[in-house]
C-alpha cells in the first residue's frame, strides 16, 4: 500500500503539492484528474523521488510501511515502483533492449529478453526497429507510450503510476495499450493513472478517482465522479474537503 | 631477460644487438649517427635525419594549444633499449595503471609486455600464420627500420614527402630520431580482409616513442590497419612524437584506427596525414583516451576527384589532461567529400579541445563537408572547446558544422533511475551512448576494452 500524509512538496522555492493526504489500496486501480498545472505530475515525480523535489519535515510518504523519503529513485525502482513518463526525453545511443538489459540483469537473460521483446512489440503494434533504435529519438507520442508500457511489462512493478498514457496518441492506440497493460501487468500491482482520456477511464475502470486542483486534493470518488468532472469541467469543483478529517466525496 | 635472437629476423625485424647500449640523454648530431650506426642504416637516411636535426634546432613550439613548457628535450633518452623503455619490474609500475590492467582484465603475459618488463609477446604462431597470408598477397607488411634497409626505393619515393621535416617541431625531430613504426605496402587490387595490427610485430620496440609509419596502399587496394593499445601504457619517458605518412592510390581504400591510452605524464605529439588520389577513399579513426597533453590532428588531402575523406574522433580527458585534437581536410579537386564525427568528454578537470580546418580550392568545385562535434562536460572544473575554421574559395561548396555542449542530464538520469539503474550504472549507459558512433567503427577486440575502460574511468564521475 502506498501512503501519502501532509505531503508539501516544492520545486526551488515554489509549492506544488499542499499537504496531500492519499492512500492507494494493493491491487487497486485509481485515476488522478485534473487542469494543466494542478500538480499532477510533480505528484507521480515525487512518488518515484525525483531529485529536484523538496518535501516537508512533516510529510509523509510509504510504500508498504517502508519511508520512501531517503530513498533515491533507483531504490524505490527496486521495491517494486515504476513511474511510465508523461514526456519521456530522446536517449541517443541507448534502445530500450540495451536499457532493459541492465535493469533486469539479474532477472532475464539477454537471450529470453531479446525474444520476450519482440513479441511484446508485435502484441501492442510497434516496429521491431523501436527496440534498437536510440529510445523515443524521432518516435511519435504513440510510439513513445508503447515503449513506456513493454518496459512497464517487463519489469512487472508492483506499483506504477502512468502519467498521462494516452496524451499524443490516436485512439486505437489507447485501446491497445490499455489492453496490452491489462494482458500483460501483474494482477495485483497497485495502478495510478494520471489521465484526461475519458475512452482511457472507460477502458481502464478505475475503482476510485482523486480530482487534484491547485496542488490540493479536492474532491475523491468512484468512477461516477470522474464521468461528472469530464462532463462539466473543473471549476464547479472547489474542495469538498475542508480539513484533514475529510468526508467522502459524493459519488 | 632474454633479448629476442637473430633467428627473429625471419619475421623482418630489426634487432638490437646484445652490446647495444642505450645513447644517454638528449640530442646531438653525434647522437644521431650514433643511432643510425646502430641501426646500419644506409648514407641517405643519415643525411635525412642530419638535416632535419637542423630544422629542429631551429623550430620552436607552437604559441597556441597546450602547454608544453614543461617538456624538457635534453632529458630525453632518444634511443635506447627496450628493457630500459618502461620499467624493470611488475611492481615498479605506477600503482594506478597495475590497478586498471586488473581491472580490465588483461592476462598475465600481455601485462608484462606492455608493462615492457618483457621484450617479447609470446604470439609468434600467431604471427607467422599472418604473414604467412601476406606474403601469397604480395603484401609488404613489417618494421620501419628493416624497409629502410630490404626497400629502399620505394621508402625513398615516399618517406617525408607527406609530412617533410620542416612541416612543425614534432615532425623534424621525429624526422632526426625516429625508430621502429611500420612499413605497409599493398599492391593493386589487393583487398587484405585482416585487420593489420601493429600489437602483432613481436618487436621490442612496440610502443616506441618516436614511431614512424608509411603506409602505401596502390590503386584498387585496401586495408585496415589497427595501431595501440586500450591498456594504459606507462614509459619512464615524457615524450611521444610520431610521424604517419598514408598514400591512397586511385580507387583504394585505408582505414586507420588508433586506441591511445598513453600514462599521465605523456605527452603525445603526432602528425598524421593522408593523401587520397581519384576515388580514393581514407578514414580515421581516433581514439584518445591517455597521456598529459595529446596535440594530433589526422589530415587528409583530397587530391582527386571523388575523393572521401572521413575522420571519426573519441577523447576523454580527466584529470589534469589536456586532449587538444582535430581534423584538417584539404579538398583539392572536384567532388571530394569529408566527414568529421567528434565526441568528447571532459571530467574531474580535464579539457579537451578540437579544432576542424577544412578548406576548399578554387577549382574544387561539387564538394562537401560535414562536420559534427559533441562534447560531454560531466562537471564545473572540466572544460571542452572547439575550433572550427572552414574555408572556401569555391562557390558551390557546401559545408556544414555543428556543435553541441552537454552535461549528463539529470531529466534522463532520473528516467534510467525510475527503471532502477544506479547512478552508476545510468551514467555508463548515457556515456556508451554518447560514444556510440564512434565505437562502433572500433574492432570489436577494441571496443569491449574500450566500453570497459571508459566506464572504469567514469566511476565516482556520476552520482
Amino acid at each position: 500500500m502506498l501512503s501519502i500524509k501532509n505531503l508539501t512538496a516544492a520545486i526551488g522555492d515554489k509549492e506544488i503539492l499542499h499537504d496531500i493526504s492519499l492512500d492507494f489500496e494493493p491491487g487497486k486501480t485509481s485515476v488522478v484528474l485534473g487542469p494543466n498545472g494542478s500538480g499532477k505530475s510533480t505528484l507521480s515525480a515525487t512518488i518515484m523521488g525525483r531529485p529536484d523535489i523538496i518535501l516537508s519535515e512533516d510529510s509523509e510518504l510509504t510504500w508498504n510501511g517502508v519511508d520512501l523519503k531517503p530513498l533515491s529513485a533507483d531504490k524505490r525502482a527496486k521495491l517494486g515502483i515504476f513511474l511510465s513518463f508523461q514526456s519521456p526525453l530522446p536517449i541517443p545511443g541507448v534502445s530500450v533492449e540495451e536499457l532493459l538489459r541492465v535493469a533486469l540483469d539479474e532477472k532475464m537473460d539477454p537471450v529470453a529478453l531479446h525474444k520476450e521483446l519482440r513479441l511484446l512489440a508485435e502484441e501492442i503494434g510497434l516496429a521491431e526497429e523501436f527496440l534498437t533504435r536510440s529510445i523515443h529519438d524521432g518516435f511519435s507520442g504513440g510510439e513513445r507510450k508503447k515503449i513506456e508500457a513493454i518496459q512497464a511489462a517487463l519489469l512487472a512493478p508492483s506499483l506504477a503510476i502512468f502519467d498521462e498514457i494516452d496524451t499524443g496518441t490516436d485512439t486505437d492506440a489507447v485501446k491497445r495499450i490499455a489492453e496490452f497493460l491489462h494482458a500483460h501487468f501483474p494482477k495485483d500491482a497497485t495502478r495510478i493513472y494520471i489521465t484526461h482520456s475519458p475512452r482511457l477511464i472507460e477502458l481502464i475502470k478505475p475503482d476510485s478517482v482523486i480530482i487534484l486542483k491547485d496542488g490540493k486534493v479536492v474532491a475523491k470518488g468512484g468512477h461516477d465522479l470522474a464521468t461528472k468532472t469530464i462532463k462539466e469541467g473543473f471549476s464547479n469543483i472547489h474542495s469538498q474537503l475542508t480539513t484533514h478529517n475529510s468526508q467522502q466525496g459524493t459519488a | 631477460m632474454d633479448f629476442p635472437d637473430s633467428d627473429n629476423y625471419k619475421y623482418g625485424f630489426s634487432v638490437p644487438e646484445r652490446t647495444v647500449k642505450g645513447t644517454g640523454r638528449g640530442l646531438s648530431a653525434s647522437i644521431i649517427r650514433q643511432i643510425s650506426e646502430i641501426k646500419n642504416e644506409p648514407e641517405w637516411m643519415l643525411d635525412f635525419r642530419l638535416k632535419s636535426y637542423d630544422l629542429f634546432k631551429t623550430s620552436s613550439q607552437p604559441k597556441w594549444g597546450p602547454d608544453l613548457s614543461a617538456l624538457d628535450y635534453d632529458s630525453i633518452t632518444y634511443y635506447k633499449k627496450s628493457t630500459e623503455q618502461a620499467v624493470k619490474s611488475w611492481d615498479d609500475l605506477p600503482p594506478e595503471i597495475r590497478e586498471t590492467y586488473d581491472r580490465i582484465g588483461v592476462p598475465e603475459a600481455e601485462r608484462d609486455f606492455l608493462a615492457g618488463v618483457s621484450a617479447q609477446y609470446e604470439s609468434e604462431v600467431v604471427y607467422e600464420s599472418v604473414q604467412k597470408e601476406l606474403t601469397k598477397q604480395g603484401v609488404i607488411f613489417c618494421d620501419m627500420d628493416t624497409a629502410v634497409k630490404k626497400y629502399p626505393d620505394i621508402v625513398r619515393e615516399y618517406f617525408g614527402t607527406l609530412v617533410p621535416p620542416g612541416d612543425n617541431f614534432s615532425s623534424a625531430l621525429n624526422s632526426a630520431a625516429w625508430s621502429g613504426g611500420s612499413f605497409v605496402h599493398i599492391p593493386k587490387g589487393v583487398k587484405v580482409t585482416l585487420p593489420l595490427q601493429a600489437y602483432f610485430r613481436i618487436n621490442s620496440e612496440a610502443f616506441g616513442q618516436f614511431e614512424r609509419t608509411l603506409i602505401i596502399a596502390e590503386e584498387g587496394s585496401s586495408v585496415h590497419y589497427l595501431e595501440g593499445c586500450t591498456a594504459p601504457i606507462y614509459r619512464t619517458d615524457s615524450l611521444h612524437s610520431a610521424v604517419v605518412e598514408i598514400f591512397v592510390k586511385k580507387g583504394a581504400r585505408v582505414r586507420y584506427t588508433t586506441v591511445q591510452n598513453w600514462s599521465g605524464n605523456i605527452y603525445n605529439l603526432v602528425t598524421k596525414r593522408a593523401k587520397a588520389e581519384e576515388d580514393a577513399v581514407m578514414e580515421w579513426v581516433d581514439c584518445n583516451l591517455g597521456s598529459k597533453v595529446t596535440m594530433k590532428y589526422p589530415a587528409v588531402i583530397l587530391a582527386g576527384r571523388g575523393a572521401r575523406g572521413e575522420m571519426l574522433s573519441l577523447s576523454l580527458a580527466g584529470k589534469g589532461q589536456h586532449q587538444d585534437t582535430g581534423a584538417r581536410m584539404i579538398h583539392l579537386a572536384p567532388d571530394t567529400h569529408s566527414r568529421i564525427v567528434s565526441k568528447s568528454i571532459s571530467k574531474d578537470g580535464g579539457r579537451s579541445s578540437f579544432r576542424g580546418d577544412i578548406r576548399v580550392a578554387k577549382y574544387a568545385t561539387g564538394c562537401s563537408s560535414s562536420s559534427v562535434c559533441d562534447a560531454l562536460i560531466l562537471d564545473k572544473d572540466s572544460r571542452s572547446d572547439t575550433y572550427p575554421s572552414l574555408s572556401s574559395h569555391a562557390s558551390d561548396a557546401r559545408l556544414a558544422h555543428e556543435a553541441t555542449v552537454e552535461k549528463i542530464g539529470e531529466e534522463k538520469l532520473f528516467y534510467l533511475a525510475s527503471r532502477g539503474l544506479s547512478p552508476q550504472e545510468a551514467g555508463g549507459l548515457l556515456v556508451n551512448g554518447f560514444i556510440e558512433p564512434v565505437v562502433k567503427e572500433v574492432p570489436m577486440e577494441y571496443s569491449l576494452e574500450l566500453n570497459r575502460l571508459i566506464n572504469l574511468e567514469m566511476e565516482g564521475s556520476v552520482g
